[in-house]
């Protein structure tokens, strides 16, 4: 059985008549957490929404579970990812604790006691409780991205997408997010595929990191193989954080 | 799942897939107030539903059950999820009628002291900008009459012209009835400059113009782009406002103007092609029956109808609270209040010229 969750061949993805991402060949391994990195621009965003089918692709493959994400098998693998988007996409119309439950009543037959239990569990585990009950506009940005994390979860995914958890978050708040990341890979062998520029965090968390320059990848490796690439933009990048 | 001398057993999978079946099962039993002890000996993997099941398990039991033969890696993950039973945090309590009413009446108060402050600052804003265009934005007047005026010409036009035939169609049938053909003419003018005119205009000018007022502030308003006006020290009324205003003011005459000129062409097809009158009498007959006071009532009615529009859809388009939904309440919302206050207006200008 293949150990990559995720492999890329050859993409590229437009916008318009700018080429965002060029040849791009990602292998992701399961149970892992993968970091992609790079400056403002580079396609870290629309690499993640390639994968997730919301980004039309100009040229190459996708297959995640072993199946393409072009074919109408993989809306049901859908199911088993979780996304964690940059300004959290919360419902503003519905409460929080309500935007944790759409997935769970959707895609499962469970019991509302046993859904409430799960709603709470996951709000306590990013230190939300008692703020199940408000609405999206009541809370703080960070508050926001936390209850995203929290509805990413519901149904405890395979593979986990998050587009710059940290972004926003105290230090105290954004260690105690990298470090229920690790518990979800640990316990759950949870994949993830991280957007982040905080390096205190890629430090934390990251198993693979992928850098991306200019719709390119730069570099493919582990946090101590990139410290010590002797790429220009990879040394700037580093030094400059 | 097997419950025996007070121990549950439970085996496989724990997860969101099978837990349904488990709990119908474990709610359906007896003894299930019993249990002192879980034994997971034989549970492979659990998830968050999983382990929302075993706290359901340990809060039924009289008697604070404890896990036994689990392995680390199991218990880390229950660990993890595992919540005490935690009460859900209550419902506001629904006010009642006199609360409501009183909240209602409040409300209403302090919208109608807070839109005459706005009116004021228009208003204020508008005269001085008159005098100096130096804060003026190039352009945007004319930006916004081609918003206003400009591109709703087509349906201004188009539903005068019909509103023109309607009327023209259900009297014409009466006055033939009494010999009066003659009369479609007075009734189509007075009624068309007076009254459908400047109304169906505002009303048509509330929906697609006042409506993107609302909506355009409100965005901003979410997006803290009113709030990086105002730490540039720039007056978002000034800034934003008061060219909607001026051309609002600029259009709403001449929009009035096409629209009573297409129903009183409307009247004169219907007059010359179903009643067999001349156009040229129905033209005389208008021309002495109306007077330069129906037209002035007219377009002064049509510049106090813009203002009303303006002022409500940019009233609550700074009123906005939360997200997207709150854009689209306001948005409604200012789409009816105007619609009204324009009915109600043209009642009390009715009123005023009677008098």
């Amino acid at each position: 059985m293949n150990s990559n969750l995720i492999n890329i061949n050859n993409l590229s993805v437009n916008y318009g008549k700018t080429t965002v991402l060029e040849d791009i060949n990602i292998s992701i391994p399961r149970g892992e957490i993968t970091v992609i990195l790079g400056g403002s621009g580079c396609g870290k965003t629309t690499l993640l929404k390639s994968m997730l089918k919301l980004q039309p692709l100009a040229a190459g493959s996708i297959k995640i579970f072993n199946r393409n994400i072009k074919s109408s098998e993989f809306n049901q693998e859908l199911k088993k990812i979780g996304m964690v988007f940059q300004n959290g996409a919360l419902l503003n119309s519905i409460t929080v604790r309500n935007n944790i439950s759409i997935p769970l009543k959707h895609h499962t037959n469970l019991p509302d006691e046993i859904i409430d239990r799960i709603i709470i569990s996951k709000l306590k585990l990013v230190n939300l409780e008692g703020a199940g009950h408000l609405l999206p506009a009541e809370l703080s940005g960070g508050m926001k991205k936390r209850a995203a994390v929290a509805r990413a979860i519901a149904l405890d995914p395979v593979l986990l997408f998050c587009d710059e958890p940290s972004a926003g978050l105290d230090p105290i708040t954004s260690a105690s997010l990298d470090n229920l990341l690790i518990k979800l890979k640990q316990q759950l062998d949870m994949t993830m595929v991280i957007v982040t520029h905080e390096l205190a965090s890629v430090r934390r968390i990251a198993d693979n990191i992928i850098f991306l320059h200019e719709g390119k990848i730069l570099f493919q490796g582990s946090y101590n193989e990139i410290q010590n690439s002797d790429n220009r933009h990879i040394q700037e990048f580093f030094s400059s954080n | 799942m097997e419950i025996s001398k007070k121990t549950i057993y439970l085996e496989d999978n724990l997860t969101k897939e099978t837990v349904k079946n488990l709990y119908t099962n474990f709610k359906e039993r007896p003894d299930n107030i019993n249990i002192q002890k879980i034994d997971l000996n034989l549970v492979q993997t659990i998830d968050s539903a999983g382990v929302a099941f075993l706290d359901i398990i340990k809060d039924t039991s009289h008697y604070q059950p404890v896990l036994i033969n689990a392995d680390q890696n199991l218990l880390d993950t229950i660990d993890t999820f595992s919540v005490k039973s935690e009460k859900i945090p209550e419902k506001k309590r629904r006010p009642g009628f006199f609360e409501n009413f009183g909240d209602s009446f409040l409300n209403s108060t302090n919208s109608f002291v807070a839109s005459l402050y706005l009116t004021a600052d228009i208003f204020y804003w508008t005269l001085r900008d008159l005098f100096s265009s130096k804060h003026r934005r190039e352009g945007s007047i004319i930006q916004q009459s081609i918003l206003i005026g400009v591109n709703a010409v087509g349906i201004i036009g188009l539903l005068s012209f019909i509103i023109g035939l309607i009327l023209a169609f259900q009297s014409s049938a009466q006055l033939r009835q009494i010999g009066a053909n003659i009369y479609i003419a007075d009734l189509i003018g007075i009624s068309m400059v007076r009254e459908m005119g400047p109304m169906m205009t505002a009303i048509i000018v509330a929906g697609r113009s006042g409506s993107a007022f609302a909506s355009e502030i409100a965005t901003m308003k979410i997006s803290e782009e009113l709030d990086a006006l105002r730490t540039m020290s720039i007056n978002p009324i000034r800034f934003l406002v008061v060219p909607k205003f001026i051309a609002i003011t600029i259009c709403m005459p001449l929009l009035v103007t096409l629209a009573t000129f297409l129903g009183i062409i409307a009247g004169l097809l219907v007059a010359v092609y179903y009643l067999n009158l001349s156009a040229v009498s129905y033209i005389n007959e208008m021309f002495n029956f109306l007077t330069i006071k129906d037209e002035i009532i007219g377009l002064s009615k049509s510049i106090f109808f813009a203002w009303v529009i303006v002022i409500i859809g940019v009233y609550f388009g700074f009123k906005v609270t939360g997200g997207a939904e709150g854009v689209g309440k306001v948005t409604t919302k200012s789409v009816v209040v105007a619609i009204f206050a324009v009915i109600v207006l043209d009642a009390l200008f009715s009123l005023f010229y009677l008098i």
